[in-house]
């Protein structure tokens, strides 16, 4: 890929700040500033990204028979949830009553009437191997 | 996972069982939330249980 010089105008704290991290890092200052535009182009996509998935749901909401499922679940009121939270839910039978775990991306649960979660159990010694590495080998994880 | 995440007892996330459920039926105030560390183990967990490679 062919390479162009550009010039750049920082602030002296910010320049002393970059170096200071550019040599703990063993790298120097331009391979930071391309990472940070980098990462700035990133956050933009995702955030267009998040744009566009809000709007395709709004004309096209979710399929109602998959929202309907499972019929078994109890209905009180919804809450507002984000994801990595842990919420109570009534999975029916035979999972019962237990906590789960939210999946679903905060810009999604916006727009989504049924969202992705992962059940917890307290069941962990039947299945679970003895290394923190194991359990998650065995799509468990555990602190 | 634990009584830092609200739970009772130690428990776990069982990622090859994950299922969709109506908004709705969250019927309660979230208990807790994970850390960005545990998170991280999630995500990882993920990708392992669904066979993400890439």
């Amino acid at each position: 890929m062919g390479r162009r010089e550009v010039l750049v105008q920082l602030d002296d704290d910010l320049v002393t700040r970059l170096d200071l991290l550019a040599s703990e890092r063993g790298t120097n200052r331009s391979e930071l500033l391309r990472r940070g535009a980098l990462a700035v182009l990133d956050a933009a996509d995702m955030r267009r990204a998040d744009d566009e998935l809000q709007a395709a749901y709004r004309r096209i909401p979710q399929d109602p028979d998959v929202v309907q499922w499972p019929r078994s679940c109890r209905c009180d009121h919804a809450g507002v949830v984000a994801r990595g939270d842990i919420v109570w839910a009534d999975l029916g039978a035979p999972a019962g009553r237990r906590p789960v775990c939210i999946l679903t991306r905060d810009a999604a649960i916006a727009v989504l009437s049924a969202i992705t979660c992962a059940p917890i159990t307290r069941t962990i010694e039947e299945f679970a191997p003895r290394s923190p590495w194991e359990l998650t080998k065995g799509c468990r994880m555990r602190a | 996972m634990g009584a830092d995440e609200g739970l009772p007892d130690a428990s776990v996330i069982t990622c090859d069982n994950i299922v969709t459920l109506p908004k709705a039926i969250l019927a309660e105030a979230v208990v807790g939330h994970l850390s960005l560390e545990k998170r991280g183990a999630l995500d990882h967990a993920l990708r392992y249980a669904l066979d993400i490679q890439y």
